[in-house]
C-alpha cells in the first residue's frame, strides 16, 4: 500500500506542470485572408478588405466554413466591426448529425464602429461539438459588418482540471432561492464559465454529484475486488469495507466543508456590507440599500396610519414595505386609499418626478399623489414625499 | 438587555414543559437529562400557546405582557399540579454507571474539529441571519412576523392582515395554526417593542431541540458516539442548516413530527409494559401537538403517523405486550391530546372557513399528471447541494437492510417516512402544487420536514450494517 502511494505521488510530481497551456488559433480574414475555404449562399454579400470579411447582406444569407477545426475548440471569440446593431446566428455542424444540417446559436452584437470581440462560451452548451466540421452564420438581410477575427480556444486537461477545481469552490450567494434550495458545488471546464458559474438560472456547470456517485461505484467496486481478489485473506473483507466507508466519510466530509464555508461566506458578505457598515451605506444582499432607506423612513412615520410606495415591481419589495412598516398600512398608487395618504416613499424610480404643481408624477405625465413636498431625500435612491401642508 | 428578557421569556413554558413530560412519564421516568428538556422545550411553548389561543379567542384576554404572562402562570400552575400528583416523589434514575468512552486520539481530535466546525456553522449563520439581519425571506415577511407583529400590534388574535382583503383571509395565511407568530409576539412584548432579533430566538431554540431529539435517538441504541456522528450530519446537511437558522417554519414542523413519531418507535423497543406505556403517552400528546404546528401536520402527516402507530399498538396488543385496557388507556390519551391540543384549533378554522391546505382550499385542488415534476425532483433531491449523499444513502440502506427496515421497531421509522413522502409525491406529481416541485418552491421543505426522522433511521441502518467491523469503543 505504501509503495503505491509513493508511485502515485511521484507520478503526480513528474507530469508536466505548464503554467499556461491554453492553445489559441486564429482565424485571420484582415489583409486579403480567407483563413479557410467558405461557402456562401450569396456571392455577392461576402467581399475580401484589408480589414476583414465585408458583408453586405440584401437578403438573408448563410455563410459557413467548410474546412474542419484546426483541434477541439472549447470557446470561440468572434471580432467584428459594425455601425449598426446585429442579430446574427452562430451555426455549427456537429459531426453526428446529417450533412447540411446545423445547430444555430442567436447572438445579438452592438453597435461597434471600433470593433466588438464576442466571447462565444460553446462548452456550456450540450449540442456543442468541440470538432465541429463546419462553423459560420445565419446573416439576416440588411446586415453591414466587417468580420476581422475569429479565434479558437482550446484547453488543457490540467487547465480543466484547475478550472474544476476553481468552480467547486466558487459560491453561490444568498438569494431570495436558498431557503428552498441551494445548487451546491457546481464544476465548470473553462475560465469564462467559471467567471459566469451562477450568473443565470440554472447556473452553468455540472453539479459535482455527477463526479460524485460514479467515483463512489468506483470505490465500492474496487473494494469488492479487493475482497475477491483476497478472499482467503481473514481480514480483507473487513479492511474492504472499512476502506468503502472511509471513502464515503471523505467524500462526506469535504462536501461539508465546501457548503459550509459558501453559507459563511453568506455570513461574511452580510457582515462586510450590512452589519458593520454606517446606516447610510448598509446594502442587504441583491436589494441593495432598500433596508437601509426603510430603516431611515421609520423616524418619520410617527403615527401616520399609511404609507404610499412607488418603486419598481421587484420581488419582496411590497411586501418588505408591508412588513417593515406595519402598522403603517402600506398603499400603492392608483388604490382608493391612495387620496388620503399623506406620506409617499419613492425607489429607485428616475422617471418619477416633480410637476409643476409640486405633484409626484411620472414622465408620461401620470399624476401619483396630491401636491406635496420632499421630506427628505436618502441617498440617490429614494425619496420621502408628504402631501401634508409643510410648517 | 433585551435578549436576556426574551430568553427569560421562554424559561417559565419551558419548565411548565418539563414539569409535564415528567408527569406524563408518572412513575416509570424514560427521558434522558437533555432529551426530556428537549421535548419540554416543545411542548411547553406549544401548550402555552395553546392557551393563550384559546384564552385570547374564548374569553377575549389581550395578547398583552398581563394577558401572556397570565397564561404562562396558569400554565406553570397547571404543570406544577399535575408533576404533584403524578410524578412527585418520582426519582429519576441516575445514569446507570457509563464505561466512559476512551476514543484512540486520532478519532477524539477527528471528532473535535468536526464539533467545532459544527458550532461554528450554528453559531455564525444563527447569529447572522436570525438576529443581525433584516428579515429577507418571502414567507417570514408575510406570514411568520407579520402575524406576529399584528398579534403584537393589536394585542389580540385576529386573522385579519394588512393588504389582504376580507373575502381572501380564509385562503391566507391565516389559515395556518398560530403558535410561531404568537410565540413571537410573546417575546416581543416582554421587551415592548417589535425587535426581529428578539421575535426570531425560537427559531434557534427549535433547530437546536431538533439536533438535540436526533442525537438523543441515535444515541440511545447506537451509543454516544453515533450520537456525536447525529449531531455532526444534521448541521452538515446544507439546507436544513438554512432552515434552522433563518426564520422559516419548517425545522420547528420536523422537531415535532420527530418528537411524535420517535416515542412510538422507542416504545417497539422497550421490554418493560410500564416503559413502554410511558412512550405511547408521550406520543400521544405530542402527536396531538402536531395539529397547531402547520397546515401540513394535520393534513400530510398525521395520517400516516396515525397509521403506523395504530399498528404499533395492534402488533403490541397482539403479542401480549399491551393487555387490552392498555391499548384503551393510549386510545384515550391520544383522545384527549386532539381535544384539548387540537380541537380548539380546528373549531376555529370550521367557524371562520380557514383553509386546510396549504394557504390553499383542499376542495380547489384537482388532480391531473403533471409533466416536468419528476426531472424536478430528482435533480433536487440527488444533484443539487441540500442534502449531500443523505437521500442515496438512506434509500440503498433501506433496500440493504430491508429486514430490519421492514420487521424491527425502525419499521415505524421507514414506513412513516415512506408513506409520507409517497404522499408529497402525490401531491407534486397529481395536484396545481406541481408548480412547487418544478419551481423547486415547496418540494425540498417537505423533506426538511422529515430529516430528523430519516437521520435517525439512516444512522440506526447504517451502524446494524457496519457494526461487525466496528471498534469497541465506536459501538458505545
Amino acid at each position: 500500500m505504501r509503495r503505491f502511494v509513493t508511485l502515485a505521488i511521484t507520478a503526480f510530481l513528474l507530469l508536466p506542470m505548464a503554467a499556461s497551456a491554453e492553445q489559441i488559433t486564429k482565424l485571420d480574414f484582415r489583409n486579403g485572408q480567407t483563413a479557410g475555404r467558405w461557402q456562401i449562399s450569396s456571392n455577392d454579400a461576402v467581399t475580401v478588405g484589408p480589414n476583414g470579411l465585408v458583408v453586405e447582406a440584401q437578403q438573408d444569407m448563410i455563410m459557413y466554413r467548410i474546412d474542419p477545426l484546426p483541434h477541439r475548440t472549447d470557446i470561440l471569440e468572434v471580432s467584428i466591426t459594425a455601425q449598426n446593431p446585429l442579430n446574427l446566428t452562430f451555426l455549427w455542424h456537429p459531426r453526428s448529425v446529417e450533412a447540411g444540417q446545423f445547430v444555430q446559436l442567436p447572438i445579438t452584437v452592438p453597435a461597434s464602429p471600433d470593433g466588438y470581440t464576442m466571447l462565444l462560451p460553446l462548452d456550456r452548451f450540450p449540442q456543442w461539438d468541440p470538432h465541429a466540421d463546419q462553423i459560420g452564420f445565419h446573416v439576416p438581410a440588411g446586415s453591414n459588418f466587417v468580420l476581422s477575427e475569429i479565434r479558437l480556444h482550446k484547453f488543457t486537461v490540467l487547465e480543466q482540471l484547475n478550472e474544476v477545481w476553481k468552480s467547486f469552490w466558487t459560491f453561490d450567494v444568498f438569494t431570495r432561492y436558498t431557503i428552498n434550495f441551494v445548487w451546491g458545488p457546481l464544476i465548470a471546464f473553462t475560465p469564462q464559465t467559471t467567471a459566469d458559474l451562477f450568473s443565470q438560472l440554472p447556473p452553468l456547470g455540472w453539479s459535482v454529484n455527477r463526479v460524485l456517485y460514479p467515483l463512489i461505484v468506483l470505490i465500492a467496486l474496487g473494494c469488492g475486488v479487493f475482497a475477491l481478489i483476497r478472499r482467503k485473506h481473514p481480514g480483507a473483507p473487513k479492511k474492504a469495507a472499512i476502506a468503502l466507508l472511509c471513502g464515503i466519510g471523505v467524500i462526506w466530509i469535504i462536501y461539508d466543508i465546501r457548503m459550509g464555508f459558501e453559507i459563511l461566506s453568506y455570513v461574511k458578505t452580510d457582515y462586510q456590507t450590512y452589519v458593520t457598515r454606517p446606516l447610510e451605506q448598509k446594502e442587504f444582499r441583491y436589494m441593495a440599500d432598500f433596508h437601509s432607506v426603510l430603516k431611515r423612513v421609520k423616524p418619520y412615520l410617527n403615527d401616520e396610519p399609511r404609507i404610499g410606495f412607488i418603486a419598481q415591481s421587484q420581488f419582496l419589495l411590497d411586501t418588505s414595505v408591508t412588513y417593515e412598516l406595519y402598522p403603517a398600512e402600506m398603499v400603492l398608487p392608483g388604490e382608493p386609499e391612495a387620496d388620503d395618504t399623506e406620506m409617499w416613499l419613492v425607489y429607485m424610480r428616475r422617471d418619477i418626478l416633480l410637476d409643476s404643481q409640486n405633484r409626484l408624477a411620472s414622465v408620461d405625465g401620470t399624476v401619483l399623489t396630491k401636491p406635496g413636498h420632499i421630506v427628505e431625500r436618502f441617498g440617490n435612491n429614494a425619496i420621502l414625499f408628504s402631501t401634508a401642508s409643510e410648517e | 438587555m433585551m435578549f436576556i428578557v426574551a430568553l427569560i421569556g421562554l424559561v417559565p413554558s419551558i419548565c411548565s414543559g418539563w414539569l409535564l413530560m415528567q408527569s406524563i412519564e408518572g412513575h416509570t421516568p424514560v427521558f434522558g437529562r437533555i432529551e426530556r428538556w428537549a421535548y419540554a422545550a416543545l411542548l411547553g411553548p406549544g401548550l402555552t400557546m395553546v392557551v393563550a389561543f384559546v384564552a385570547s379567542v374564548g374569553t377575549g384576554l389581550p395578547l398583552s405582557r398581563l394577558g401572556f404572562g397570565l397564561v404562562h402562570l396558569l400554565v406553570l400552575a397547571g404543570a406544577a399540579l399535575a408533576w404533584h400528583f403524578r410524578a412527585r416523589g418520582v426519582s429519576i434514575p441516575v445514569r446507570q454507571q457509563v464505561i466512559p468512552v476512551r476514543l484512540p486520539a486520532w478519532a477524539a481530535g477527528i471528532g473535535v474539529v468536526l464539533m467545532t466546525w459544527t458550532a461554528i456553522k450554528v453559531f455564525a449563520a444563527g447569529t447572522m441571519f436570525l438576529f443581525l439581519t433584516p428579515t429577507f425571506l418571502d414567507d417570514t415577511l408575510d406570514n411568520w412576523n407579520l402575524r406576529a407583529k399584528v398579534f403584537f400590534e393589536t394585542q389580540s388574535f385576529t386573522v385579519e392582515l394588512p393588504r389582504v382583503s376580507a373575502q381572501a383571509v380564509q385562503s391566507s395565511v391565516s389559515s395556518y395554526p398560530p403558535p410561531v407568530s404568537l410565540l413571537k409576539a410573546w417575546l416581543v412584548t416582554l421587551v415592548g417593542e417589535w425587535s426581529d432579533a428578539v421575535a426570531n430566538i425560537p427559531h434557534l431554540l427549535w433547530f437546536l431541540v431538533a439536533i438535540a431529539i436526533i442525537a438523543a435517538a441515535v444515541c440511545r441504541y447506537a451509543g454516544r458516539v453515533w450520537g456525536m456522528i447525529a449531531v455532526y450530519t444534521t448541521v452538515s446537511l446544507p439546507l436544513y442548516l438554512i432552515h434552522g437558522t433563518n426564520a422559516y417554519a419548517d425545522t420547528f414542523l420536523s422537531a415535532y413530527i420527530a418528537a411524535a413519531v420517535l416515542p412510538v418507535v422507542f416504545s417497539l423497543f422497550e421490554h418493560d409494559a410500564g416503559r413502554r406505556k410511558t412512550w405511547l403517552r408521550i406520543a400521544a400528546v405530542m402527536t396531538g401537538m402536531l395539529i397547531f404546528t402547520k397546515n401540513e401536520a394535520s393534513v400530510l402527516y398525521l395520517p400516516p403517523l396515525l397509521a403506523v402507530t395504530g399498528a404499533a399498538l395492534w402488533n403490541m396488543w397482539r403479542k401480549g405486550a399491551l393487555q387490552r385496557s392498555d391499548v384503551k388507556e393510549l386510545i384515550l390519551w391520544y383522545g384527549c391530546s386532539f381535544v384539548l391540543l387540537g380541537l380548539p384549533w380546528l373549531s376555529y378554522k370550521w367557524m371562520h372557513g380557514l383553509a386546510f391546505g396549504n394557504a390553499k382550499q383542499i376542495s380547489a385542488l384537482q388532480l391531473q399528471w403533471h409533466d416536468g415534476v419528476g426531472l424536478a425532483i430528482a435533480v433536487n433531491t440527488f444533484f443539487e447541494g441540500n442534502w449531500i449523499l443523505l437521500f442515496p444513502l438512506t434509500f440503498i440502506l433501506i433496500a440493504l437492510r430491508w429486514k430490519e427496515s421492514l420487521r424491527t421497531p425502525l419499521a415505524v421509522l421507514t414506513a412513516f417516512f415512506l408513506m409520507t413522502y409517497v404522499l408529497q409525491l402525490f401531491v407534486f406529481f397529481f395536484t396545481p402544487l406541481a408548480y412547487e416541485a418544478i419551481k423547486q418552491t415547496g418540494y425540498a421543505r417537505g423533506l426538511v420536514h422529515l430529516i430528523p426522522v430519516i437521520i435517525v433511521l439512516t444512522l440506526l441502518l447504517m451502524k446494524k450494517t457496519i457494526d461487525g467491523i466496528l471498534p469497541e469503543w465506536a459501538k458505545r
